[in-house]
């Protein structure tokens, strides 16, 4: 077998297949990246279009301020306006309180998109704290870029022994859709 | 026979014409770049490529003793008294005459590299990751030059070393 020496066909033709795998690295590398970044950009011109719709994710008793204090998640791509807030106080039976609604105090609070935000809503002034037993529906209204309408949000708030204390009480994750686990109740068992 | 071969010709041009339609919709615009710089620079290479082709068949059957034709090699070296000259000479003489071809491809290719290593320079520190996978157009055109200065690299080359082989044969069949 002959030498392989500089400048022979051999050595050409092996330094042409090197080069050219490195090429077709830079080439694919180059094409794929563009398809990745045409299909993020239609994934966010799909997702920009769906409207927003607020989460409340945890709720938590305040009792030096006297308020519930709901953190709310936009998980949307546009702002949320929250307009004003009202309150529906039932007492439960240790209660000294009596029932009360305080309706559309405003709010005039904005949530960034894909961001949470605590929201502080304001008890009865000189109302007695709060016991166990009693509940609390705390609803806020919003809009949003894509409707002039006017939502509603209302979170339910049951006090028991752990809020009654200013324990955050954390929602349920949202059920993932892709993966259900079980569907209509207890099927399976 | 011959119109069932027709036909059967016809449809795989008219699937071949539709792949093709097919695969330039679908492409990005970075893809119909890289296409584009490819095919621009193969059409400045044609010459290149096929003189370099040329000087390969003509010095490979010089290798294996046959008399090549020489009329396209004297006509192509350019050079006065070119029929008085041995074959293997007139292989360098013709390898020589392609090389303004292959400046000016190199030239071209250069100035392009040159202005898109430019536009790289400023690097966006808000998105390194788009500069990284580069997302300029003119960064398309550039890599389907590429592409075809490798080729023209690979066939100049591989054309020169067989030369320099004959001519290696030669002197030491001379001296010998």
């Amino acid at each position: 077998m002959r030498k392989l020496r500089a400048g022979s066909v051999q050595s050409v033709l092996l330094w042409t297949l090197l080069l050219a795998l490195a090429l077709g690295f830079a080439v694919g590398s180059y094409s794929a990246a563009s398809r990745a970044r045409a299909a993020i950009a239609t994934a966010e011109a799909l997702a920009a279009g769906i409207p927003p719709s607020p989460v409340v994710t945890a709720a938590r008793y305040d009792k030096a301020n006297s308020a519930l204090v709901l953190r709310i998640l936009n998980p949307g791509l546009v702002p949320v306006q929250l307009i004003d807030q009202s309150l529906v106080f039932k007492p439960g039976a240790a209660s000294a309180q009596e029932a009360y609604a305080l309706t559309a105090l405003p709010l005039g609070v904005e949530i960034a998109p894909l961001s949470e935000l605590e929201v502080q809503i304001k008890l009865k002034p000189e109302s007695e704290d709060l016991a166990v037993g009693d509940v609390l529906a705390a609803s806020v209204s919003y809009t949003h870029p894509y409707s002039g309408d006017l939502y509603v949000l209302t979170h339910v708030f049951k006090v028991n022994e752990e809020a009654a204390k200013g324990k955050e009480q954390k929602e349920p994750a949202q059920p993932n859709m892709n993966q259900p686990k079980e569907q209509g109740g207890e099927g399976g068992k | 026979m011959r119109i069932l071969l027709g036909i059967l010709w016809g449809i795989l041009l008219v699937l071949a014409a539709l792949g093709l339609a097919l695969g330039l919709l679908l492409a990005t615009p970075q893809e119909l770049a890289v296409v584009m710089g490819f095919g621009g620079f193969m059409l400045l290479a044609s010459r290149l490529l096929w003189g370099y082709g040329a000087v390969m068949g003509f010095a490979e059957s010089l290798q294996r003793g046959e008399v090549p034709d020489r009329s396209q090699a004297e006509a192509a070296a350019r050079v006065a008294g070119a029929d008085e000259l041995s074959s293997e000479v007139l292989a360098g003489f013709w390898l020589a005459a392609l090389e303004p071809y292959r400046y000016a491809f190199f030239a071209v290719y250069m100035l392009l590299f040159l202005i898109v290593l430019a536009l790289k320079l400023a690097v966006p520190l808000v998105s390194v990751w788009s500069w990284i996978t580069g997302s300029t157009l003119i960064e398309g055109v550039f890599w389907g030059a590429s592409i075809a200065a490798l080729i023209v690299w690979a066939f100049a080359a591989t054309a020169t070393a067989q030369v320099v082989d004959l001519t290696r044969k030669n002197v030491s069949a001379a001296s010998s």
